[in-house]
């Protein structure tokens, strides 16, 4: 297997794929082979035509001679720029997602993006990526994305298009009947050709909706909230860290305010949230409180109340003597830290909380320090909610004739209550600028083929509008084309290529030639960053404050996996585990435990959300620290329309979401289906189902794996974490290695910085291909994730706090692994790596056995058996891609390690310092909790970190002498608040 | 009571038995010959698309490897030119030569030459030419005096005893780089007298460990 | 033929050749099973039994094209059922050995009529072992010679000698050897006098395997010389095997694995379940062979008075582990341990438990003791017993190791069910196709024993059971 892999994701294979995707009888052959569309000849089912056209591009025609079969080296005709085979080449680019845009650098291995990192320069950035974006090159290479250009379902290509919108335009007449509808608005070359199209068409509306609602794209200003200014930072039904914001920038600012120095002087910042679902901003706050979403209004009215002394206008719905005593302390905090401190606001609650909120902030003089206000790049003045609502009367109403979406498929998730499908059928032309074959497609007279971020021309923008010009990477696999081409050509814009259109509106703002390569180079255009701007008319908004409805509430969150529902066919995504349920493959209706007695429920149960008419079924599961009364509910599943990966994954909670419950709400009847129940997947506590406390409860006493204190302990006794377990004297039965001299590496991970994002997880998937598994199989325990997140529970089972860490192998230096491989597949290398040598490997399992992590991961069947040809092109050159009945596991990113000392070497330089090698994960982790270097450079980070008194080594009682050691979490918990254990 | 067995048998017993010793022997001897890599793996000359003669423009011609293998120094590939370089002189040299009809094709069209490959290692193995060229591993080492070879020839078995040996005891194949690519050189002394003072001047030391190769 | 009712009753002092059988009725009794025609009942039996076998390699044929997947083994449960039946069939294969070597060199007479039958039972339960070790390996194709010491020309390597599954490599096989050696030079002389009874091919080929053997004074010295030398030889063996494979475990981290106690607990839990098995063998083997008169109640007495006492020790055994576990005050030790008996694998415990520890102590009754039906279920307890044994070490202990986020379960497939099921097929099958071909019981040694036994009666009257002059002195017993 691995002797085919390597052929197909050889150089050889792309170039000729390039060659066939271009030329024309390749266009022709596709349609002769396959009427429907060209991505099944990337398919598995069609490996023998794959074969066809390997043995057509690089002649394996069976030809083999006596001894080997012969291969053959297609060297380039002619000399391609900067191309060297067989070393990677870097673009910087930027990928648009929830309103913002993150600066991006891709790795391109031989014309194959391969790998995505942050763009160190772009400020949103700062060279760390999120899991979406790592994930984002599966989606390009998602062989169910391919599709045709289709007219009314009949294959149909660009050129007809062309013609068509040609003879369309004078239809348009003033354009009354001319709806577009995109996403939020950040790209300035669309909204110049917005301009036109408006100019053009006078009387055409333009319709911005994003499904998931943002921290960018709710509000009519983007609160630009300095976290590591705010000594306080009061988060009330906000998940800053999480799935809020797609950018890495808050994090980075909220981890800076938390770092950790000597123990005298070491100040942290303090985080309270107040929440209904347990976010990971909640896993990583001092104080975590539960409420309802509904109820979040109250406590905003109830903390501006004790801020000025006056009564709150709002009751927070059962509230207890304890929500009193929370918000009392909460608001005395934020009194002391005037002018440091915030209160920040999940973009689910309605504008007059955050009114509320806002008055809170300057009532403290938060806004300026701390707080500021940057102008929206869109022009759309209304909600975004109010918007599609207008759009779907006028289509009902038949005043639509013409509807180009260019957002996500609206026929999936536009609320619930506006019957989009059926309005949809009532507009003639309907053009769908289609990221694959989806529920929207399949109504749309024209399927136009969208061409992914890494193959299009475009550009985008940061919240703050720092502008980033969008270069492709690769040609579009599919022929897609771009928003902007699309538009362009329908409404006659001066420009038709996406290129032209890129580049004439950029050549004059950037004066020349040089001005343009440089923000290519760069990743992004100078001065395009915006002050802060004035503070908005909150005012305007503030409602008068609506008590919350009593009852059963669902509240509607994006998923870690899907977002939106657009990545439901990425296996990466779909595979790595929600930070805090470690549910897999799914979404569920989370309740707490008390909700689920209430509604006579358990695990896997399956309930019925109803409201209105409108119904959804759901699997139930019971998380901890989960509000009473509330149901928390992702998006993005459930899809109908959808590929292999995405079929049949969970349940699609669009179908109860409607306008006026659009974040949240209540007046849900919410019953258990009897004699139903839908089986759950975890990649941690399999048996939760048994006895969830034993299982993800850690008994800190009798298990310190994890360990964390107090600030104020810290302060007292700087050494706790390593004075927990105490062992005599160890020593090894086999001599010890010295590992005093040449580079050693090492890993220091800081438990205090690590958020649980999933972002090292996906990374190391792409880096290293590891293959995804599939729900049964992790259901079985087979998942591949050589780096895994573990999340424990503290404290009683119905509020607890929990605690995330990054597990990879750590290297150990006297690895248990390695004496019981009988073939010595798994050996110690002299920089303290533990090598794992996949060709040598029988597979014993032997070593997993004697691994006290259990970091090691067994190829049990042919994993990439059914990893589609096209994907095999995101493979990287540079890692063996194992075969079935292999061990294998994290060498630190060896393949990196060592091109980095061969690069050194062949300068003369053979001392490795930080900078020369970074893992995957430390490269893309947005909290900076992950630090590798060598060890022995005592100038080096990782050697620094490794002297805290925090530092502390998991399992040093075993004497394995792990290379990657912990520095055990701090938490700075109010003491007028009883700190949970 | 009777024989069953003739005396005899006791005889051809003994006899049977030596037979069946010295087939033994004698097959796994034929066979370990047979498949030892040195007898087992060198040799294999495909033929090219392109008559394409290394003696003539290595040797004879002296053209320099770096020449058309310019990737050796920065890159693990030793890439096979493109169809570019050979242009560069076919142009004029023999711009009509039939031999050459493939390559002036593939200039024209953009298509590539389809080179037979012939040194080949296993998949797993990341052999990296930058990292031997630049201290000084001479292309000879592994692949011969290629500039005296009119067809290209393995002549090294390639695999990993093979690689252990000099990555043990690299003196005696480590050069001044300046001279890589001089297939020929004799040194005055002791090459790896030679080898040793270069392997401690710039702290040599190839990797013995897995990950060094594999990945 | 003539019935003994002594033969069944126990009240009758058992002895060890009944109904005062003569030499030359024992030759023809055992004789006459392999030369008689072959009866219907046996191939019914053997059809079945050889099926259950096709089953087996069926499965292993399976999972060699598709990958250790189509077991229920996962992480953390990398070892599992695979492991489990390796050692459950290694540790069968211990009575053969103890019988003949052990039991020859204390002299007990009463092995002569079961250890030639317990030999065969060795060897094919490690046959039916063996399979494993290669076969729960991920690229058996490479396993089955990277993990011999063979000089390489490609890749220069030898296996990691620290590794316990290299020493494993060497225990078994070397006792595999050993114990097929001890068991044909004991089949010689028997093989002889099947010869000289047989006529045209079949005297051919006994005549071939009896390597000429004429029974002559000097070839019998010899002959007991032999069988000495290996009898000491195999003796190390039989602790040494069982030692060896509790090293896979002993040597890891594991907690429940990492323990110094496993070789003498291992080698006792092997001679429990051997015996076990023995005796479920030897009671259906005397009746459909009629052997009542040799394979007495006194044999299936002293081999019950074995099991009751090794059943002890591993009780003790069991208790051993707990008190340390506490004992070290070790918090991931103690876990497991509570873990065993209370945690998801507990009905696997107790079941344990319950069949090694409690149901051997009915022997302390000579009334159960000599019960045949009786002996014939508990037997079948105990194998059951020891196979959950080896389960609960393996899967209890790697379900719950170090990490709590690593915890999971096991769950075995059809797959593994019937690979397990099939190696008894194979076993069955080996052991039928014996007892059809071959002198199951020591002809020669027993008649030795009888004889010598007779010179004491004629000498001075002594009881039968009275303590016999070493056998190997004795001269003439044809």
């Amino acid at each position: 297997m691995i002797q085919i892999t390597k052929k197909l994701t050889g150089k050889k294979y792309w170039r000729s794929l390039d060659q066939f995707y271009q030329t024309s009888e390749f266009q022709t052959w596709v349609n002769r082979e396959f009427p429907s569309a060209g991505q099944d000849m990337l398919d598995e089912p069609s490996r023998r035509n794959v074969l066809k056209v390997m043995a057509a591009s690089f002649g394996l025609a069976g030809l083999t001679a006596c001894r080997r079969p012969v291969e053959h080296i297609l060297p380039n005709s002619k000399g391609i720029e900067d191309l060297i085979p067989g070393r990677p080449n870097y673009y910087n680019t930027a990928m648009p997602l929830g309103g913002a845009s993150m600066g991006l650098m891709v790795e391109v291995n031989d014309g194959r993006p391969t790998k995505i990192e942050g763009n160190p320069n772009h400020p949103w950035s700062l060279g760390r990526a999120r899991a979406y974006h790592q994930a984002s090159i599966l989606q390009m290479y998602d062989p169910d994305r391919g599709l045709a250009f289709k007219e009314s379902g009949n294959n149909s290509d660009w050129a007809k298009f062309e013609a068509w919108s040609g003879s369309v335009q004078g239809q348009l007449g003033d354009g009354s009947g001319l709806r577009i509808l995109s996403e939020y608005l950040h790209s300035p070359s669309l909204s110049a050709v917005r301009k036109h199209a408006l100019t053009r068409f006078p009387k055409a509306q333009w319709i911005e909706y994003n499904a998931v609602q943002t921290n960018e794209t709710a509000l009519p200003a983007i609160a630009r909230v300095a976290f590591d200014k705010a000594a306080v930072v009061v988060a009330l039904d906000s998940d800053f860290l999480g799935l809020d914001s797609s950018t890495v920038l808050p994090v980075k600012e909220y981890v800076k305010g938390r770092m950790v120095g000597d123990a005298d002087e070491t100040v942290m910042s303090r985080l309270y949230t107040v929440e209904s679902q347990f976010s990971v901003t909640g896993a990583a706050a001092d104080h975590r409180f539960r409420s309802r979403s509904s109820d979040i209004g109250g406590y905003a009215n109830a903390l501006l109340a004790a801020i000025q002394n006056t009564t709150s206008p709002l009751k927070v719905v059962g509230q207890t003597p304890n929500t009193d005593k929370a918000v009392a302390a909460i608001a005395k905090d934020l009194i002391a830290n005037k002018g440091k401190s915030v209160v920040v606001c999940g973009p689910r609650q309605p504008g007059g909380v955050h009114a509320v909120v806002h008055q809170i902030n300057q009532a403290l003089g938060n806004v300026g320090p701390v707080v500021t206000y940057l102008n929206r790049t869109s022009e759309q003045q209304t909600s975004q909610v109010d918007a599609i609502k207008t759009l779907a009367g006028d289509m009902a109403a038949g005043r639509v004739n013409t509807l180009v979406i260019l957002s996500y498929n609206p026929a999936y998730s536009a609320p619930a209550d506006l019957d989009f499908v059926a309005n949809l059928k009532k507009v003639a032309n309907v053009i769908y600028l289609a990221p694959e074959e989806d529920e929207t497609a399949a109504l749309a007279k024209w399927q136009i083929p969208a061409a992914h971020y890494l193959e299009s021309w475009a550009d985008s923008q940061a919240p703050d509008g720092t502008a980033t010009i969008h270069q492709p990477t690769i040609q579009p696999l599919y022929g897609g084309k771009t928003a902007a081409e699309l538009v362009a050509t329908l409404t006659g814009f001066k420009d038709k290529k996406a290129y032209d259109i890129v580049r004439n509106y950029w050549l004059p703002i950037l004066k020349d030639e040089k001005g343009w390569r440089k923000a290519l180079h760069d990743g992004m255009v100078p001065n395009t960053t915006s002050t802060a701007a004035a503070t908005p008319n909150f005012a305007a908004w503030a409602s008068a404050p609506t008590p919350a409805g009593s009852g059963m509430e669902v509240v509607f969150v994006p998923s870690w996996s899907t977002y939106d529902g657009r990545f439901n066919n990425n296996a990466w995504l779909q595979e790595v585990p929600d930070p805090i349920t470690k549910v897999t493959w799914d979404n569920a209706a989370l309740v707490s435990k008390a909700t689920a007695s209430k509604l006579g429920v358990q695990m896997n149960d399956v309930i019925s959300i109803e409201r209105n008419g409108r119904k959804v079924e759901a699997a139930v599961f019971v998380q901890p620290g989960q509000a009473d009364d509330s149901i928390t509910v992702a998006l993005g599943y459930g899809r109908t329309r959808v590929g292999r990966v995405g079929e049949g994954t969970g349940f699609n909670a669009y179908a109860v979401r409607t306008t006026d419950v659009f974040g949240f709400g209540t007046g849900f009847t919410v019953s258990k289906v009897a004699g139903k129940s839908y089986p759950l997947v975890q990649t941690q506590d399999y048996d939760s189902q048994t006895e969830p406390q034993l299982v993800s409860f850690q008994p800190k006493a009798t298990r310190p794996v994890l360990r964390e204190g107090t600030l104020a302990e810290y302060k007292h006794e700087p050494n706790f974490a390593q004075e927990m377990v105490e062992t005599p004297p160890l020593r090894s039965l086999y001599g010890e290695y010295d590992y005093s001299r040449g580079n050693q590496w090492a890993m220091a991970i800081d438990l205090n910085s690590c958020i649980g994002c999933n972002a090292c997880t996906v990374a190391c998937q792409a880096e290293n291909n590891i293959p995804v598994v599939g729900k049964t199989e992790v259901a079985r325990g087979r998942e591949m994730h050589w780096i895994r997140i573990d999340r424990y529970y503290t404290g009683n089972a119905e509020d607890p706090q929990a605690v995330t860490a990054p597990i990879p192998c750590m290297q150990c230096e006297n690895a248990p692994c390695e004496n019981v491989c009988p073939v010595a597949a798994t050996v110690h290398s002299p920089e303290g790596l533990n090598d794992m040598v996949y060709n040598r490997c029988v597979g014993t399992r032997y070593c997993s056995n004697n691994c006290p992590f259990k970091v090691r991961r067994f190829n049990f069947l042919a994993w990439h058996h059914d990893t589609k040809e096209s994907q095999k092109m995101q493979w990287n050159p540079d890692v063996t891609v194992r075969m079935r009945g292999v061990m294998e596991k994290c060498t630190y990113c060896v393949q990196r390690i060592q091109e980095a000392k061969i690069d050194a070497k062949a300068k003369g330089k053979r001392w490795m310092v930080d900078g020369d090698v970074t893992p995957a994960c430390a490269q893309t982790c947005p909290s900076d909790a992950i630090v590798f270097g060598n060890v022995n450079d005592l100038n080096s980070r990782v050697a620094k970190m490794k002297l805290s008194p925090r530092n502390y080594a998991m399992l040093a009682e075993l004497n394995i002498k792990p290379r990657t050691t912990y520095l055990a979490k701090l938490r700075n918990p109010n003491p007028e608040l009883e700190v949970r254990s | 009571m009777a024989l069953i067995f003739p005396k005899s048998t006791d005889q051809i017993l003994r006899l049977g038995a030596l037979a069946a010793g010295l087939v033994v022997i004698g097959g796994a001897a034929m066979g370990l010959y047979v498949t030892w890599p040195d007898n087992l793996k060198t040799g294999y000359t495909p033929v090219q698309p392109v008559p394409y003669s290394h003696k003539l423009h290595a040797g004879e011609l002296g053209m320099d490897c770096y020449y058309c293998h310019y990737t050796v120094t920065k890159s693990s590939y030793a890439a096979v030119p493109q169809t570019e370089v050979c242009m560069n002189c076919h142009v004029r040299v023999k711009p009509q030569s039939p031999r050459l009809e493939k390559i002036r094709d593939s200039y024209a069209t953009g298509k590539p030459v389809e080179w037979v490959k012939v040194h080949k290692l296993a998949d797993f193995v990341y052999f990296n030419h930058q990292a031997h060229v630049t201290v000084g591993v001479s292309c000879v080492s592994c692949h011969g005096r290629i500039d005296q070879m009119v067809e290209v020839k393995q002549v090294k078995p390639l695999n990993m005893a093979w690689c252990l040996d000099c990555h043990r005891n690299p003196a005696p194949n480590i050069r001044p780089v300046e001279q890589v690519t001089n297939l020929a050189w004799q040194p005055d002394r002791d090459p790896a007298e030679i080898g040793r003072e270069l392997i401690t001047a710039k702290g040599i030391n190839p990797p013995q460990n897995c990950s060094g190769c594999h990945r | 033929m003539a019935q003994n009712p002594a033969a069944l009753d126990p009240h009758v002092k058992p002895i060890l050749v009944q109904g005062g059988a003569s030499l030359h009725k024992i030759t023809d009794d055992i004789s006459k099973i392999t030369e008689s025609q072959t009866p219907l009942k046996w191939y019914i039996a053997i059809g079945i039994s050889s099926s259950i076998a096709l089953i087996l390699f069926a499965m292993l044929g399976w999972l060699v094209w598709m990958g250790i997947g189509v077991w229920g083994n996962n992480q953390p449960v990398a070892w599992a059922w695979d492991i489990t039946n390796f050692v459950f069939w290694i540790g069968i294969g211990h009575a053969g050995t103890l019988i003949s070597a052990i039991l020859f060199l204390f002299r007990q007479k009463w092995r002569t009529s079961i250890n030639r039958a317990a030999e065969a039972m060795t060897l094919f339960a490690v046959a039916c072992a063996g399979i494993y070790p290669l076969f729960h390996t991920g690229r058996p194709w490479r396993a089955a010679y990277w993990l011999l010491p063979l000089p390489n020309p490609y890749l220069a390597m030898w296996p990691n000698f620290r590794s316990p599954l290299v020493w494993d490599v060497f225990a078994v096989s070397t006792y595999l050897t050993v114990s097929a050696l001890f068991w044909y030079v004991g089949l010689i002389p028997d093989l002889a006098t099947l010869r000289d009874r047989a006529k045209g091919v079949r005297q051919m080929i006994f005549g071939a395997a009896s390597l000429g053997w004429r029974g002559s004074a000097r070839m019998w010295n010899n002959y007991e010389k032999a069988y000495l030398i290996l009898a000491a030889l195999s003796t190390p063996l039989v602790l040494s095997v069982h030692s060896i494979v509790s090293f896979d475990f002993a040597t890891s981290v594991l907690p429940g694995w990492h323990t110094t106690i496993f070789p003498p607990y291992f080698v006792a839990g092997a001679i429990f379940s051997g015996f076990a098995m023995v005796i479920t063998l030897m009671v259906i083997a005397r009746w459909a062979l009629n052997l009542q008169y040799l394979i007495t109640i006194r044999h299936l007495e002293n081999m019950n008075k074995v099991i009751l006492a090794t059943g002890t020790i591993v009780g003790y055994a069991y208790a051993t582990e707990f008190f340390i576990a506490w004992y070290s005050g070790n918090p991931y030790e103690r876990f497991v341990f509570i873990n065993r008996a209370f945690g998801p694998f507990a009905w696997a415990y107790w079941a344990m438990v319950t069949c090694n520890v409690v149901t051997p102590q009915f022997f302390w009754s000579k009334r159960l003791r000599t019960n045949v039906p009786f002996m014939f279920v508990l037997s079948i307890f105990v194998n059951i017993g020891m196979w959950f044994e080896r389960f609960v070490i393996i899967a209890t202990s790697l379900h719950r190791d170090f990490m709590p986020s690593a915890w999971g379960y096991f769950r075995p497939t059809p797959v593994d069910m019937l690979t397990f099921f099939g190696t008894f097929g194979l076993f069955v099958t080996l052991f039928l196709a014996f007892c059809r071909f071959l002198p199951v019981i020591a002809v020669s040694e027993i008649k030795g024993m009888m004889a010598n036994e007779a010179m004491h009666e004629a000498m001075h009257g002594q009881p039968v059971n009275a303590p016999a002059v070493p056998e190997v002195l004795e001269g003439g017993r044809h």
